[in-house]
């Protein structure tokens, strides 16, 4: 290019030799001139905008949050200084939901697909319909599916809600399905066996404690607000942190001591650190005593576990384990922490009786529910929906779940459901078939064996999705209901993530609703509606609900509303729990609840289901990046920009004897499918291990930014029959989502 | 009141809630540009290994920021106040030559090709000025940023680098104690997280060298005029004098 004879090189050159001369003495003067005329965005508070009160929708921790709103638009998201879990600041999520709101993909209006076939690359030819036609069609699906095959034949997958519960019993289907398998079931199962209590036991006090053991704990790693706040904080206030991990995580380059263990084999280190607590008397005497049950039989049951032979499985050294044991044991507070997909997740056969081992080894450094350890969430007194709005009488469902998941007597009342083993059922139309069925997000992505999963998706007649973004989920659906962004919703939630004393926060919308969408609810009770199920939601509100909940604590909807910070707060004491719901009315290191059901009441060693062949040497460790929640946000615009795409994690040197390099497309194959994905090298795994960030893989092509980004490693994890499942003998009946093991090779 | 920014890189957990509070509010730049991120930097060899994060960003170098002088065009410039070093870029002048990404120590301003812009912290100048905290400092989940007066942040910066030697991280130190606005408490050798080895003094070096190349030799002769040599070892001088700052080399050679 040639500027005024220059060539456009020539002519940077130039300028820059004027501007270095002149710059030398002058410019500081310069600056003075110039500073006038720096361009928007520069803001500071005044030009943010005025202030409203919500609580984060992105994850289950519901920091409290304060949004900006100038001109009618979301400008920023804060932290809400005096909420408890995000005392102030969001994590990277929350403070990128502005742009999951204002996201041009997202679902505007009720949609209905004109093409029959479903699956990835067909177009579902969309067509825009109104909200009386879409409530009717899912009413007729839903219909016709009882009347042509029994109630039990319509299925919901989704989280529990107040309105969608009442629309399943009405309807009289026992088949209502969560993710909660592939995410913390077996801890669950255990504080229920234990404890009593405890449907979600991930409410920590880290930054009261003093020495952290963690085994695959790696909240910090996930940003997940209080727990990385809270770790880093501890670490600071002298606290030390041991981390147990086949991979090195921030958790665990921010600890004193990285301890790389052999994938599935924290239980045999557990159970080595039980034996010597026990017999060297290192635990709190008094608390055990006064608040656990079965000391004597565990003692006789982990003889055998010397750190010796803990040693010959982990590829720990005895030595290692015995000191931890002794630090642990007399460090205090000292804490197991634990969050979900952990060691003691549902990620191996064997990891309910690692979260179990988790429980006794807390319990007998007294870390339940004390200062520095793990904490029963102070909840309010929530009214139930039921309570509020007595119920019809409704036919009792048919017992006999499609995946099984009434057989697991523990978790089987939580109504969950099993997602590892609901494939199955699907395909085959055993024990019987679903015909109609609705979808609130629970992405397909999220599923085990998530392509086998999508051709389940084609054996449902009928199928609705109600959601926020056109997922893939929404690809496959018959009718689709398009639900406000949380940033455009009202309500209050607790803070169960990190109560110490009961507090509420209110949800304001920030802006009106954007788009054509209706809450669930809303949703829910229209197709009851047209289903001409109309009088179970008689004189039922959202409002009525909200008051009558908010009176029983203490307090009201207008009261809250008018709250200056957008919280209620019952600031009284923390006492710490000295009766348990259990049969001995105490922790119960032997469990009589498992005994009862079958189960080993004390933690047994177990190996993991699966280990490396030659056909697949690499053990599978599956991972989540901080800036992304599960599959639900790739398409962030904020997010994206941070992390775009996932890679395989291997071992640099593991990888230079293959003959792989950095950045090199490979195969990732096991025994369920085979993904392409680019090799990423660290030094901080294993040798023997691979590791996929989760969330990625998105073929629907409605979400421009994640379309085609990365791959989803749910399409390496095997699904299990309800045969399997039983026979893996697992309370929790957790989803095995990394007990597989597979082959890396250039693609 | 100088000001100034102390990252506590061994807070950092890299999750990236500076970079996306940032672009949320500063959202003209194109799809991946970004006034700040976070670089990971891997140490050590399997099993003996460790990483750390460090937030890239603009250091706002205190005076004679070497992109002021490399902009052809004049669209740098410092902010005017007692706070400090505020580097800004004016949008409307930037042509997006990107001679300031190559010219700076740092490699902080990002090249924005589709904008034909560059683009790089402004240390929330005006926030600054109006006596508010930059929106990153506000935003970090595990408090890594501190921002306030200058003296008590450095302050804070040595305490806490005296906690962790006193825990047996014998590296930790405080990079940039005496030319830029931006500070990091860090417990690596500065080269792990890319950084010059003694903050300003080595990057003008760095930016003298580059300049000697034929391509800069037109900017590198007026850019060594006798002033600007003049400022380079009147910075010297004072960085020798305030050898209380090199604590953190101290504790280095002791580590060897």
């Amino acid at each position: 290019m040639k500027r005024n004879g220059l060539s456009r090189r020539e002519f940077l050159r130039a300028s820059a030799a004027a501007a270095a001369a002149g710059a030398a003495g002058s410019f500081v003067l310069q600056g003075c001139a110039r500073q006038e005329t720096e361009i928007e965005p520069y803001r500071t508070d005044e030009t943010l905008g005025g202030e409203r009160f919500s609580y984060c929708g992105v994850c289950s921790a519901n920091c409290a949050m304060i949004g900006h709103v100038a001109a009618g638009r979301l400008v920023q998201l804060r932290g809400n200084p005096d909420d408890q879990v995000g005392r102030g600041k969001l994590c990277v999520k929350g403070y990128s939901a502005i742009k999951d709101l204002y996201d041009p993909d997202r679902l505007k209006y009720p949609m209905m697909r004109t093409e029959a076939r479903k699956g990835p690359g067909i177009d579902p030819k969309w067509v825009k319909v109104s909200w009386e036609e879409a409530l009717q069609t899912t009413a007729d699906g839903f219909n016709d599916a009882i009347e042509s095959h029994g109630p039990e034949t319509v299925a919901f997958f989704s989280r529990g809600h107040d309105w969608m519960n009442r629309l399943r019993d009405a309807i009289g289907t026992p088949n209502h399905l969560m993710h909660h398998s592939t995410c913390f079931t077996t801890h669950t199962a255990v504080w229920r066996a234990c404890l009593g209590m405890g449907n979600r036991p991930f409410m920590l006090d880290i930054a009261r404690a003093k020495y952290l053991l963690s085994f695959g704990w790696d909240m910090p790693s996930k940003a997940k607000n209080m727990s990385a706040r809270d770790y880093v904080a501890a670490l600071s206030d002298g606290a030390k942190s041991v981390v147990v991990d086949p991979r090195l995580t921030v958790t665990g380059t921010m600890a004193d001591e990285w301890i790389p263990i052999k994938p599935g084999t924290d239980l045999a280190f557990m159970l080595a650190m039980i034996r010597i607590i026990v017999n060297e008397e290192l635990y709190d005497a008094e608390l055990v005593e006064s608040t656990t049950y079965g000391l004597d039989r565990l003692r006789a049951q982990v003889q055998d576990y010397t750190p010796q032979w803990a040693s010959g499985i982990t590829g720990i050294d005895a030595a290692v384990i015995t000191r931890v044991a002794r630090e642990f044991a007399t460090t205090r507070p000292a804490l197991i922490p634990n969050h979900k997909r952990d060691a003691g997740g549902p990620n191996y056969s064997n990891s309910w009786r690692a979260a179990h081992c988790m429980v006794i080894l807390n319990a007998m450094v007294g870390a339940i529910d004390h200062p520095g350890g793990q904490i029963v969430p102070r909840r309010p007194y929530l009214k139930p929906f039921n309570a509020v709005f007595p119920p019809p009488e409704f036919p009792k469902p048919r017992t006999e779940r499609i995946d099984g998941f009434e057989k697991h007597p523990i978790v089987g009342p939580t109504r969950r459901g099993d997602f590892s083993t609901v494939t199955d059922a699907l395909l085959t139309g055993k024990p019987y078939p679903i015909k109609a069925a609705l979808f609130r997000k629970h992405n397909v992505l999220a599923f085990p064996d998530a392509t086998r999963f999508v051709e389940a998706l084609k054996k449902i007649d009928f199928i609705a999705v109600c959601d926020v973004w056109p997922s893939e989920m929404v690809q496959m659906a018959d009718v689709v209901f398009p639900e406000p962004y949380f940033l455009e919703t009202s309500g209050f939630g607790d803070r169960d993530y990190h109560e110490f004393y009961p507090q509420i926060a209110l949800r304001q919308p920030m802006v009106p609703p954007l788009y054509d969408t209706r809450g669930y609810g809303g949703i829910i009770s229209g197709i009851a509606d047209a289903m001409g199920l109309g009088h179970i939601f008689e004189g039922v509100s959202s409002s009525t609900l909200w008051d009558e909940q908010l009176k029983a604590m203490g307090t009201s909807w207008q009261e809250l509303n008018n709250s200056p910070n957008g919280l209620w707060s019952d600031e009284k004491p923390f006492v710490p729990t000295t009766e348990f719901k259990t049969p001995s009315g105490k922790i119960e290191l032997y469990s009589t609840v498992f005994e009862e059901h079958g189960y080993d009441p004390l933690p047994l060693w177990q190996e993991k289901r699966e280990l490396p062949s030659d056909q697949y040497p690499f053990y599978m460790l599956i991972s989540r990046p901080p800036m992304h929640k599960m599959s639900q946000t790739q398409n962030n615009e904020l997010m994206a920009q941070t992390y775009l795409e996932n890679a395989v994690i291997m071992n640099r040197d593991r990888a230079r004897q293959l003959g792989l390099e950095q950045g090199r497309q490979v195969y990732v194959e096991s025994r369920a499918g085979r993904i392409r994905l680019k090799l990423q090298l660290e030094e901080g795994i294993r040798p023997d291990c691979v590791c996929i960030e989760h969330g990625f893989g998105h073929w629907s092509p409605s979400l421009s930014i994640a379309h085609q980004k990365g791959a989803n490693e749910g399409d390496l994890i095997p699904h299990l029959s309800i045969e399997e499942m039983v026979a893996l003998k697992d309370p929790g009946a957790g989803a095995c989502m990394t007990d597989f093991c597979v082959s890396v090779r250039s693609a | 009141m100088k000001q100034a920014m102390l990252i506590d890189q061994t807070k950092c957990i890299g999750c990236g809630a500076c970079t996306v509070s940032c672009k949320a509010i500063y959202a003209r730049a194109s799809f991946g540009i970004l006034r700040t991120r976070m670089k990971k930097y891997e140490t050590g060899r399997f099993p003996h290994v460790s990483f750390r994060f460090r937030k890239h960003m603009c250091m706002h170098c205190i005076e004679n920021a070497p992109c002021i002088e490399a902009c052809p065009v004049n669209a740098i410039s410092y902010v005017s106040g007692d706070a400090g070093g505020m580097v800004i870029i004016d949008d409307d002048t930037c042509i997006g030559c990107g001679n300031c990404t190559r010219q700076c120590p740092y490699q902080a301003p990002d090249r924005d090709r589709d904008r034909k812009k560059a683009e790089k912290c402004s240390f929330c100048s005006r926030r600054v000025l109006a006596g508010q905290t930059p929106f990153c400092a506000e935003a970090c989940p595990v408090g890594a940023i501190t921002f306030g007066n200058r003296d008590d942040v450095l302050a804070e910066g040595r305490r806490r680098a005296e906690i962790l030697r006193a825990k047996g991280r014998s590296h930790a130190y405080v990079w940039g104690s005496a030319d830029t606005m931006v500070l990091y408490l860090l417990d690596q050798p500065p080269e792990i997280y890319e950084l010059p080895a003694e903050g300003y003094t080595a990057s003008r070096q760095t930016l003298l060298t580059r300049l000697a190349t034929p391509a800069g030799g037109v900017l590198a002769a007026a850019a060594l005029g006798a002033h600007g040599l003049h400022l380079l070892r009147e910075r010297r001088r004072r960085i020798e004098d305030e050898s209380k700052l090199q604590e953190s080399h101290a504790g280095r050679a002791d580590d060897g």
